[in-house]
């Protein structure tokens, strides 16, 4: 470490969820015999069925936690512990890199992109699923009906929607966290456009609890409303930040350094586009005065490159 | 406008021709292939008895573009009329002049880049009538064109356009010759794709690589060397990931784990870029300026595209 710990503003109460155990994990029951599980940063979920236990993603922060949890909630409802089926969110390896704790004959489900993608990443962490779907498929497991349905890239090229109706439960990772601000680069996603249209596929199913992944606590449909709203407010700031600041100034400055007026012109333009965002969401999303910067850089150049606002057509 | 921050001085390695006094250069790379640039952005134009085959149209170039046209078909004695022009990619960019042109020319390019420009719904770019999967040969006036597209990298839908009887490449977004990339590995989406790019280029036969940025056009050793500055990259990433320990940082901010995270990601982000700053200073222009940004995004794809460092709970 070489700076001194910045400085945050503190963490409003409504972000924070339940307190971990000394093992660092807390599991709840969602609905029936769905439940969760965190570890204060990452969450997974898991439905105890007939058929044994159906596994929702497999962050390796909860890592053998996982099966303390199962294991807690089995033995108390005398169901079986046995876990038979795992499906992936998305390949990433944050989410699913606890993947092979598991039997290796756990029956893994997920999108057909990403078994494409874990078979081009090659982790012995993370088993490629053999069980695979395009745009919807429905599981009856143990007489539990889950929905999986890809409505096109967002945080990922691969990231699904995990519709309980049974459970009034939606589950969606890395797209709202639920009482914080996005972390990096809006969740270090590959396409905004997916990613700001992601909440509201999702708002058009009916659900009340919302599994978002991170951080600490479960989300509702209001978290998902807010979160549109954050980055509404972003796009829309973004667009004036575009207008408000001359890249001529910076490409006079520097001359031959194109890359260094690039830099200058872009990094001013998402200052001014966070800045009244921050103002606004401090102290009512957590981490607005840590990421809001980056966030507002992304959806700036998205709204650049993908949508062409603010494109000078040399005359 | 902030302080402007002082950078090292840029390489002449990096720079290429003076531009014009409309703010252009153009040249040939071969025969009747030519190219144009603002000295940050680059398209360019085949002549043939079809009318003009235009690769790109970059905004910052604009009017520029069918004034660089105008002066080579004058030259030539050859017509003039841009009636093709082909989509590296849907960014607006590299194809934000293309409403400059003929709505009767025959918009080319991936079927992927017509879908986001359907999305984008930008007057500006029309979207592409003309679509391929994963290749297409076109013959155009006698020119042979061939396009092909190897999976994602920048963008889901970037494509190599190869001009294999004018010994050349084109391809977009990928490698700077001379420069770092820019932001987050030149703002790209899947960076494993990205990284494997180069490669792909290569393994085609040329002479000149159109890069799409910034005042020069390349060489099969400027893609070796950006080749080389990304592979330093991800070794330094991984031995970056190794070294930091999140604890101290975790123990620091307690309820506030995106403190934590910004923390711990910007401490290994600072420890990748550092000896790699060092090593492409004056050798890369810029090296001072990015490489802290593109390490930032290697580094998170190595750790969520590779899994590497992923610590399991006990």
């Amino acid at each position: 470490m070489t700076e001194a710990f910045p400085e945050f503003a503190p963490i409003p109460r409504s972000a924070l969820g339940p307190a971990v155990n000394e093992q660092g994990y807390y599991v709840g029951r969602v609905e029936r015999n769905l439940y969760w599980v965190t570890d204060g940063t990452y969450q997974s979920a898991f439905l105890t069925t007939s058929d044994g236990v159906v596994l929702l993603d497999a962050p390796p922060t909860l890592g053998n936690n996982i099966r303390r949890a199962v294991d807690e909630i089995a033995s108390t409802n005398g169901v079986s512990n046995e876990i038979n089926y795992l499906i992936y969110s998305h390949h990433h390896a944050d989410h699913a890199g606890a993947s092979s704790l598991f039997d290796k004959n756990v029956t893994r489900i997920g999108h057909e992109e990403t078994r494409r993608l874990l078979i081009r990443d090659d982790d012995p962490a993370r088993p490629p699923n053999e069980e695979t779907f395009q745009d919807r498929r429905t599981l009856e497991i143990g007489g539990e009906r889950i929905d999986l349905a890809w409505h096109g890239a967002n945080h990922s090229p691969d990231n699904i929607i995990i519709h309980l109706p049974d459970h009034d439960t939606l589950m969606l990772i890395d797209v709202v966290n639920p009482g914080w601000v996005p972390v990096y680069v809006s969740n270090l996603t590959e396409d905004i456009p997916g990613y700001l249209e992601a909440p509201a596929n999702a708002l058009a199913y009916s659900w009340k609890h919302f599994i978002g992944g991170h951080v600490g606590r479960l989300g509702t449909r209001d978290d998902v409303k807010l979160h549109q709203q954050y980055m509404a407010d972003i796009s829309e700031s973004g667009r004036k930040a575009i207008d408000a600041v001359d890249p001529r100034l910076y490409y006079a400055h520097y001359g031959e350094n194109k890359w260094a007026a690039a830099k200058g012109h872009l990094d001013e333009t998402t200052r001014l586009a966070a800045e009244p965002v921050i103002e606004k969401y401090t102290g009512v999303l957590a981490g607005a005065d840590i990421f809001t910067e980056s966030t507002a850089f992304w959806v700036m150049e998205s709204i650049r490159l993908d949508l062409g606002y603010g494109s000078q057509v040399h005359p | 406008m902030s302080t402007l921050t002082d950078y090292a001085p840029i390489p002449a390695s990096a720079l290429g021709p003076a531009l014009n006094e409309q703010g252009y250069y153009v040249g040939r790379v071969e025969r009747n292939l030519y190219w144009v640039t603002d000295a940050v952005y680059q398209c360019a134009f085949l002549t043939t008895p079809d009318g003009v085959v235009l690769l790109d149209a970059p905004p910052t170039i604009g009017n520029n573009i069918q004034r660089a046209i105008d002066e080579i078909a004058a030259a030539n004695g050859v017509s003039n009329k841009v009636e093709y022009l082909i989509y590296s990619h849907h960014h607006a960019d590299h194809v934000g002049a293309a409403s400059l042109f003929d709505k009767n020319a025959t918009r080319i390019g991936h079927e992927e880049t017509r879908r986001l420009l359907l999305r984008d719904d930008d007057p500006a770019r029309p979207p592409n009538e003309e679509t391929f999967g994963d290749r297409r040969t076109l013959e155009i006036g006698g020119e042979r064109i061939d396009l092909s597209w190897h999976g994602p990298n920048h963008s889901p839908d970037n494509i190599v356009i190869h001009l294999p009887d004018h010994d050349t490449l084109m391809l977009i977004d990928i490698v700077n010759p001379g420069w770092v990339p820019i932001f987050q590995s030149n703002l790209s989406e899947d960076i494993p794709g990205y990284l494997e790019a180069p490669a792909n280029a290569l393994a085609y036969s040329w002479k000149h690589f159109i890069g799409g940025h910034n005042g020069r056009l390349g060489t099969r050793d400027d893609i070796t060397v950006h080749q080389q500055y990304m592979t330093d990259l991800v070794e330094s990433s991984r031995k970056a990931i190794d070294s930091v320990d999140g604890t101290p940082y975790y123990q620091q901010y307690g309820a506030n784990s995106w403190a934590a995270i910004k923390a711990i990601l910007e401490e290994t982000a600072r420890r990748t870029a550092e000896p790699v700053t060092e090593k492409w200073t004056g050798v890369l222009a810029a090296a001072d300026v990015f490489t802290e940004d593109v390490a930032f995004q290697v580094m998170q794809s190595v750790r969520l595209d590779l899994g590497y460092g992923s610590w399991v709970h006990p």
